[in-house]
C-alpha cells in the first residue's frame, strides 16, 4: 500500500493526515511538494486541509494551478484514488476533478465543531463502500467556505448517480450546503472530496475514532 | 491598455456576504434596497496595443483562473487610453 500527501504553501493538515495514514497503512506516506511535476505510482493521494496560498481569489483556486496538478490529473485518469479533505476538497473542485462549488458558510462564520454525518447509498467507491448507508458517524469540521453549491440540474444528477458520499444530519447542516451535502464523489467513484476531517478523529484523545474507522476501511478497500 | 474585470455571483447563487451587507444597510435605514450584489473588481494594465488581443487575453484569464463559472459571471471593460 503506497500513499502520498500533496503539500502546498499554507497546507496545515498534512502532518495529521500523515499520522492517520501511517497508523492505518503501517507504512509512511510520501509527502509531495506542489512544485513537483511527477507522482510515482500510488494507491491513494490525499490533499490535506489548510489555507493553500492564503485562499486568495477563491479557496483552492491558486493551488489548482500548481505544477503538481497535471500529475494529479494523470493519476486520476489512470483510475487512481484521490481524497481531498476541507481545503483539499476545495482544490479538487477548482481543478474540476469534482463537480459543483464551495462558497462562504451561510452564517458567515468560521465553524469548528464536531458534526454528525450520514453515509449515503453510492456508486461503488473505495472510500465509503465499507460503511453501511444510513450509518451515523461523527467527525469534526473546521472551515469558512464549506457551503456546497450546485444548480438543481447538477444536484439531481449527483443524487441520481449516487455521487453523494456524506450528508450532514438534516437537523444540523452547519454551513448551508445544498441537500446537506458534506462529501461528493467523482462520476467513476475514485475521487472523494469532503469538508469534515477524518484525520482529526483517530485516537482516544480525539472525541471520536470514526476517522480511524474511515481510513482503515478505505485502505482495506484499496488493497481489495 | 487598462482593463477592468468585474466578477459577480450568478443570480441563482445566494451570497451570504451580500445578504449581510443588505441587512446592515437596512439597519441604517436604507430599507428600500430590492437587490444587492457583492462581487470583485480586478484592474490591470496589459502590455498590448490591440483591443481585440486584450479582450482575448482577459477572457482567457477569466476562464483559466479569475472566475469560477459555476458560481460567477464576469464582464470585461477595456479602457481606451487618452
Amino acid at each position: 500500500m503506497r500513499t502520498g500527501i500533496l503539500v502546498f504553501p499554507g497546507s496545515n493538515c498534512d502532518r495529521d493526515v500523515l499520522v492517520a495514514l501511517q497508523i492505518s497503512s503501517k507504512k509512511k506516506p510520501l509527502r509531495i511538494w506542489h512544485k513537483e511535476t511527477e507522482i510515482p505510482n500510488l494507491d491513494l493521494i490525499v490533499i490535506p486541509g489548510g489555507f493553500s496560498f492564503g485562499d486568495y481569489l477563491r479557496c483552492g483556486s491558486i493551488a489548482a494551478q500548481s505544477p503538481i496538478i497535471n500529475a494529479l490529473k494523470d493519476h486520476s485518469s489512470r483510475g487512481g484514488a484521490i481524497l481531498g479533505i476541507c481545503n483539499g476538497f476545495q482544490i479538487l473542485i477548482e481543478t474540476k476533478l469534482l463537480p459543483g462549488a464551495l462558497i462562504t458558510n451561510l452564517n458567515l462564520k468560521f465553524i469548528c465543531k464536531e458534526v454528525s454525518l450520514i453515509t449515503q447509498k453510492t456508486i461503488k467507491n473505495p472510500f465509503t463502500s465499507g460503511l453501511k448507508p444510513g450509518l451515523k458517524i461523527k467527525l469534526p469540521i473546521a472551515h469558512n467556505d464549506g457551503n456546497y453549491f450546485a444548480n438543481s440540474e447538477l444536484l439531481n444528477k449527483l443524487e441520481g448517480n449516487g455521487q453523494i458520499a456524506f450528508k450532514y444530519h438534516q437537523s444540523e447542516n452547519p454551513n448551508g450546503s445544498k441537500n446537506n451535502i458534506a462529501g461528493v464523489l467523482s462520476e467513476n467513484g475514485r475521487v472523494l472530496g469532503m469538508m469534515p476531517h477524518p484525520e482529526r478523529s483517530i485516537t482516544t484523545f480525539h472525541d471520536s475514532k470514526d476517522g480511524k474507522m474511515f481510513f482503515d476501511l478505505l485502505l482495506d478497500q484499496l488493497l481489495g | 491598455m487598462n482593463v477592468i474585470i468585474n466578477i459577480f455571483p450568478k443570480k441563482e447563487v445566494l451570497s451570504p456576504e451580500a445578504e449581510a451587507v443588505k441587512k446592515s444597510l437596512s439597519n441604517l435605514g436604507f430599507d428600500n434596497i430590492e437587490k444587492l450584489s457583492l462581487g470583485k473588481q480586478i484592474t490591470m494594465t496589459i502590455n498590448e496595443k490591440s483591443e481585440k488581443n486584450v479582450q482575448k487575453l482577459a477572457s482567457q484569464m477569466c476562464e483559466k483562473l479569475l472566475v469560477n463559472s459555476i458560481i460567477e459571471d464576469y464582464k470585461i471593460t477595456i479602457l481606451r487610453e487618452n
